[in-house]
Order: C-alpha cells, then sequence, then structure tokens
C-alpha cells in the first residue's frame, strides 16, 4: 500500500471546499392527486392482522409484560 | 497513487498512524474530500462536519507526537447516521419536518467515540424517521433512496442507508448505524460490508432518535468484523442517560474465544434449499462449507414458534405513534416523503392498549423459549436477508408469490426474532448475486458479541468477500479496486 502525504493532501484539497455545505434534499415527491390509495385503512389493516395473529398464542395469566426490556 | 487508504481496515490505519506514514489530518481531510465529491452519487451523505473533523485531528496529531496513544480509533475518520445529534448541528433524523432541528448536546456513543480521538467527518443519510411508520418506498428519506455502491440503481438498504454505503463506497473507514428491526444489518448485507447489531441495552441509546424505547440498538458498520470489535469497545458502557442501559462494558478478546469445534451453530437447510434467492443460493451455500470446514459443529434447529413480525409490528407500531404524536398532531407528518409513514402513525394511535400489552407478554414467553433454544446451541446462522437488494423503483410491500403454507419457515423471521430478544447479530457479506452483494448473520444470546467476532474474525481470514470493492469511476483519487 503505497501512499504519501503530499498526494493524498494534493487529491484531497479541491473537493474540500465544498464539504462544508449541506447537500440540497431530494425533491419531495409529487403526488397525483387523483384516488391516492388510503394508506391509514392499509396500515390499519396490517396492525389488525398483527393483532390477530398475536391473539393466537396461548397466554398464562401470570405472564407479565417484558417492560422494562431486559434481554 | 491508489484507492488503497480508503479501503484500510481500522488496524491497518492505526499502524499507519503511529509509523506516521500518515497523519490524522492528512486521513481527515482526504476522507473528508471523498465523502463530500462522492457521498451524494449514493444519497448518502447527509451533513458535513469537515470543518470540526480538522479541527479535532490537529489535536491528535499532537497527541501522537507526543505518543499519547488512546487505542486502534485515534485519528481514524468515520461517519454517523443522522438519528445522533451532535450539539450545535442539524440532525434532521432524515425527515423533512426536522430539517432544521438542532440539539445541544451530543450523543453519549459519539462523545465515547470523541474521547478515543476517533473523528466524526459527517452524518449520513438515513430512512425518515428509520422507517417507524412503515415505508413503502426506498425514496422515503430526505435525502432520496440509498443507493448500493455496487450498482447505483439497486438499493443501500435502510435504515442506515447512507451508514452501509459510505463505509462499502470507502467514503468512511467505519460508521454507526441503528437497528429496531433489521436496520443495521439491511444495509450491511446491500453494500457487502461487515455489520453489527450490539446486545439491547449495550450501547447508550442516549442523543438517539428513539422510534421504540424497548428496541432501538446503536452500532457499527465497519470492513470487516474485526473492526466491529474495536468500534464495539469504543462505543458500549453503562450510561445513566439511557434508562435501558444495561450497565455493562464490553471488551474486545477475540483471541479468547474456544474452540472451534466446542461451538453449536445453528441453522436450518430448508433457508439454503428453498428460502434464499435461487440467485443467492450458491453464494450462501458456499459460506455455511465455510463454517464447516472451521470444524464448527452444525446442528439443524428451527426458530420457537412465535409470531415474530407481529409482534415487532406492533409493538413498534405502538411505541413509534405514542413518540411521535406531537409530529402527527401538527400536521408536519404530511412533509414526510413517503404518505404510508404519517398513515402508519396515525394508524398506529389507534391500536388498544391491550394489543400492544400481549404483544410485550408474549415477548416474554418467546424470551423463555429462546433461553431454552440457546441451551442447546450456541449460534444461530442464516441469511442476512434472502436476496440482493431490490431496485431503487420497485416499491417494498409487494409481496411475492404465497409459499406452500406446509414449508417451514427455517430463519427466515429471525431479524425480528432476534430484535425482540434484544440478540447480538453480525452481519458477514459471503459472496454476490446478480452482481450485488449477499450476507450471513450469526445471531447469538445477549452479551455473545465476542463469540460472533471471533467466529467473523476466522471467517473473513478464510474469505476475501469483505475486501472486495464496488466499481467507482470519479472519485477524488482514482485508482485500482479489488
Amino acid at each position: 500500500m503505497k501512499l504519501t502525504r503530499r498526494t493524498i493532501l494534493t487529491s484531497a484539497l479541491p473537493a474540500l471546499a465544498v464539504a462544508q455545505s449541506v447537500p440540497a434534499p431530494a425533491p419531495a415527491l409529487v403526488s397525483s392527486g387523483a384516488s391516492a390509495p388510503d394508506y391509514i385503512a392499509i396500515s390499519a389493516a396490517q396492525y389488525k392482522r398483527n393483532a390477530e395473529a398475536i391473539a393466537k398464542v396461548p397466554l398464562p395469566i401470570e405472564t407479565e409484560p417484558a417492560f422494562h426490556f431486559k434481554p | 497513487m491508489t484507492d488503497d487508504i480508503f479501503y484500510a481496515t481500522i488496524t491497518e490505519l492505526n499502524a499507519k498512524l503511529r509509523a506516521r506514514e500518515v497523519s490524522a489530518l492528512e486521513l481527515t481531510e482526504a476522507f473528508a474530500a471523498r465523502l463530500a465529491a462522492l457521498g451524494p452519487r449514493f444519497n448518502a451523505l447527509a451533513l458535513p462536519l469537515t470543518k470540526e473533523a480538522v479541527k479535532a485531528a490537529k489535536v491528535v496529531d499532537g497527541d501522537l507526537k507526543r505518543t499519547r496513544y488512546r487505542g486502534m480509533l485515534q485519528g481514524v475518520p468515520f461517519g454517523a447516521k443522522d438519528l445522533l445529534s451532535v450539539a450545535g448541528q442539524i440532525t434532521t433524523w432524515g425527515a423533512k419536518p426536522y430539517a432544521l432541528q438542532k440539539f445541544d448536546y451530543t450523543a453519549t456513543a459519539l462523545t465515547k467515540l470523541a474521547s478515543t480521538g476517533a473523528l466524526l467527518i459527517g452524518k449520513l443519510a438515513m430512512v425518515e424517521l428509520a422507517g417507524g411508520g412503515g415505508y413503502r418506498i426506498t425514496g422515503a428519506s430526505y435525502f432520496g433512496p440509498g443507493k448500493t455502491p455496487w450498482n447505483t440503481d439497486y438499493w443501500s438498504g435502510g435504515s442506515s442507508s447512507g451508514s452501509g454505503s459510505a463505509v462499502a463506497a470507502g467514503l468512511v473507514p467505519f460508521a454507526l448505524g441503528s437497528e429496531t428491526s433489521g436496520s443495521i444489518l439491511t444495509p450491511a448485507a446491500f453494500c457487502g460490508v461487515t455489520g453489527l447489531r450490539p446486545t439491547y441495552g449495550l450501547v447508550s441509546r442516549h442523543g438517539a432518535m428513539a422510534l421504540s424505547w424497548t428496541l432501538d440498538k446503536i452500532g457499527p458498520l465497519c470492513r470487516s468484523a474485526d473492526d466491529c470489535g474495536h468500534v464495539l469497545q469504543a462505543i458500549a458502557g453503562g450510561d445513566s442517560k439511557d434508562p435501558g442501559s444495561s450497565g455493562k462494558s464490553f471488551y474486545y478478546t477475540p483471541e479468547y474465544h474456544r474452540e472451534w469445534k466446542d461451538i453449536r451453530i445453528g441453522y436450518a437447510p430448508i433457508d439454503f434449499s428453498d428460502w434464499a434467492d435461487e440467485r443467492a443460493r450458491p453464494a450462501f451455500n458456499e459460506a455455511l462449507n465455510v463454517f464447516r470446514q472451521m470444524g464448527v459443529t452444525l446442528v439443524e434447529t428451527k426458530l420457537p414458534d412465535f409470531p415474530y413480525g407481529a409482534m415487532t409490528g406492533t409493538i413498534v407500531a405502538v411505541e413509534g405513534a405514542s413518540i411521535f404524536e406531537p409530529l402527527v398532531a401538527s400536521g408536519q407528518v404530511d412533509q414526510l416523503a413517503d404518505p404510508k409513514q404519517a398513515a402508519g402513525f396515525r394508524a398506529g394511535a389507534a391500536i388498544p392498549a391491550t394489543e400492544y400489552l400481549r404483544a410485550m407478554r408474549v415477548r416474554t414467553l418467546a424470551q423463555q423459549e429462546f433461553r431454552k433454544l440457546f441451551s442447546d446451541i450456541d449460534v444461530i446462522l442464516a441469511p442476512s436477508r434472502y436476496a440482493p437488494a431490490p431496485n431503487i423503483s420497485e416499491p417494498l410491500d409487494v409481496r411475492g408469490p404465497e409459499a406452500p403454507k406446509d414449508r417451514p419457515s427455517g430463519m427466515t423471521a429471525l431479524i425480528p426474532a432476534g430484535n425482540l430478544m434484544g440478540m447480538p447479530a453480525l452481519s458477514l457479506p459471503c459472496g454476490f448475486a446478480a452482481g450485488l452483494p449477499v450476507a450471513l448473520q450469526l445471531c447469538g444470546m445477549p452479551f455473545t458479541e465476542n463469540q460472533l467476532l471471533s467466529l467473523g474474525k476466522e471467517f473473513q481470514t478464510r474469505t476475501d468477500w469483505h475486501r472486495k470493492r464496488p466499481p467507482i469511476s470519479g472519485s477524488p483519487i482514482s485508482g485500482s479496486s479489488g
């Protein structure tokens, strides 16, 4: 691995000028406006499926929740 | 002049710094220049911190000159996911509503790294709010879709997207990321770097955005398992500012591992024959053979039967909805790039407390079953992700074809299961599929990081996947790649 201070510094300097500026954010996604999916309903349906799956697990009455969680 | 320095490990950089072949200032300026020049190509850069790093590097060089050594990370530049606060600097959490957010304190993990002489050169992009509302597009970020340096048409993974791509592209020697359920392992796998998700509570979360108090972890993405060990040693430790802190420290001692033949690794053959993407199976099977050749005992096993994905989904939805309640109430949640995220937080607020508590109670049962499982094995081995990265234009919520109902699930739920149990996991690059990296994960019981790291280190002495470099043109310092 060959490396000299001069080569590192020389090649680094040009870009340092822009290194302190914040990059421009990505353009926001533009909604088409027409018939956007009802994401709240989609999320709620997913959460309902989650609850149903968890409800199938037999749960002894003495079981305490795992918080404050300690592994 | 070659790119070699940008792909050097922490150990290699440390040797060069101590031998005075290079100064901390020179390293800092070179990496900062590369991060500024190439970071935007992968949508990896959130905020450069060059000026502050240069100032700190001069102090480090003074210490090195006086042979005041502070450890392996002294003088090594790094980046941090923009979910970690730096006093007085913008911390966006990857989300437009927080584009101007500043804190007057620095995250504990970053303070600890600074005390070792590591040099923070920039904050790295991430999926907005770590994807807590449930995101469906790779562009769910204030900084645009994270791109893997192996092919910028493909996703870097999330939510620590910039941390994965910046390490892979040689823009930083290592980076900090965070994981609630997959956010370190996924970008590590999709970017071809080594990622460590520590045990819950081992690394302080103080100064990190909270998404789920009972699941969030901070951990490193590096060039090797060995590097992960050095970084974890620096950032681990008790912290009274983190209510979830275990109070434990971590000392990296990979040399004191048990004999390989005494280590029992559980795996599910169906992962490698059926569940893995067909293109990735040769790489996964070859990697499995490397473990066989090491002499470890491979044992067929299966996860205890629990709805891990549903449990994680419920817990993150409710804890996240509570944390971001003010954002939802303000209406600013609608500024998020992915409308599905806003909807997820709104819907999460409507989940009854009893459902959340049921998930947490079932979590207790699962914990008990995992203790039994690990009385027979030491580690679980499985693909980190079962397929290479998706194209950035692909929606993330498209379901694949339904698997046969009678097919055993193998370890496909290991990411949510491991996170629910607070277990550490190490993702190791193990080859390529369709020109993109794939990886295996090792997952162990809480606080067994040294065991995972020693196995990972041995795997990486027998393979060179972690040494592969993505094809990057137009580098400020161009040269060969290997």
